[in-house]
């Protein structure tokens, strides 16, 4: 059964303006093209922080070019990570991330597909980030992380809701052999603004 | 092997030590592949750490980009010089980059004693 956690919702009527990015693993597994989410991440920063002419965008006006520009450049990032690093390592379906853009937010989506298994694991993950503050559940993690051998990280999501202050949302898709998931940022005017 | 006569560097970053104020210095963009890849680093803040300079300076006004897995590398490190309790840790940041200063604050609620320290910069 399909779920829907946190701040997801399906892409709003009135999106004229959006960019996406596709992956295709036919050659190079996604787990081998790491380097590539740089140049992407960084990319895509370009282009949304210089679509509008004069900058006359009231996100970008809110946020400035060097803050909104850093904030894509990172949650971007991180989100290409974690599909990377996630999805099912011999599907042959593509990695794909799309932002889209509205007049006072920037909504990021990922669809990836993902083994039975993680997505148990990723249903354990949404429900600690859903119950706890992100800055709580933020720096508990960092001082777990420090006492465990070998940790992995986990902070991805932790540091876009809690350095970022933006929303994220999920929808799972069971399917055969492969489900899907979809993970979503909404990143609104900074705090204080609006 | 003195902690500061090291070097790590690899595709748009480099990470080097100085004796005279005992400082590392990160350069460019680090974005490696969790936390296996960022062990060499783990491994040099250890060092540190055991040798327990009175005074140490992580410089980043250089570091133009850090991902999560490198947030836990610092992270585990500043918990690390709380709890040796003898080192004065001082972070050297750079206004210009916003990554900086949305979670570098977060190293001082980890180590109340520690020091931000922003420059202006370009």
């Amino acid at each position: 059964m399909t779920g829907v956690y946190g701040a997801f919702v399906e892409p709003l009527g009135d999106c004229r303006e959006y960019l996406t990015l596709v992956f295709s693993p036919l050659t190079v597994p996604l787990s081998e093209r790491w380097r590539t989410n740089s140049i992407s991440a960084n990319f895509m920063a370009d282009y949304v922080t210089h679509l509008f002419p004069g900058g006359q965008w009231p996100l970008l006006l809110s946020y400035g070019l060097a803050d909104l520009h850093g904030a894509v450049n990172y949650i971007v990032n991180e989100l290409l990570e974690n599909a990377m690093k996630f999805c099912t390592p011999d599907s042959t379906s593509p990695v794909t991330i799309s932002l889209e853009i509205y007049p006072e937010q920037l909504i990021f989506r990922v669809e990836n597909a993902i083994s039975p298994e993680s997505a148990e694991r990723l249903q354990k993950v949404i429900d600690q980030l859903l119950s706890h503050s992100p800055q709580e559940l933020y720096l508990q993690k960092l001082e777990a992380n420090a006492i465990e051998e070998h940790p992995s990280s986990g902070l991805g999501y932790l540091t876009i809701l809690n350095d970022y202050q933006a929303r994220l949302g999920w929808k799972i898709l069971p399917g055969i052999p492969d489900w899907r998931v979809t993970t979503l940022v909404q990143l609104s005017h900074p705090r204080g603004e609006r | 092997m003195n902690w500061w006569a090291q070097e790590l560097s690899g595709v748009g970053y480099r990470i080097y030590g100085e004796p005279e104020p005992p400082r590392l210095v990160f350069e460019g963009s680090l974005r490696l592949n969790g936390m296996a890849e960022y062990q060499p680093l783990t491994d040099w803040l250890g060092q540190i750490v055991a040798a327990a300079p009175p005074q140490m300076i992580l410089d980043v006004r250089s570091l133009k980009f850090l991902n999560s897995s490198g947030i836990n590398v610092l992270s585990r490190f500043v918990i690390q010089v709380r709890q040796k309790g003898n080192i004065h840790l001082t972070v050297r940041c750079n206004e210009g980059i916003p990554w900086q200063h949305k979670s570098l604050v977060n190293l001082q609620r980890l180590l109340p004693t520690l020091e931000l320290d922003f420059y202006h910069e370009s």
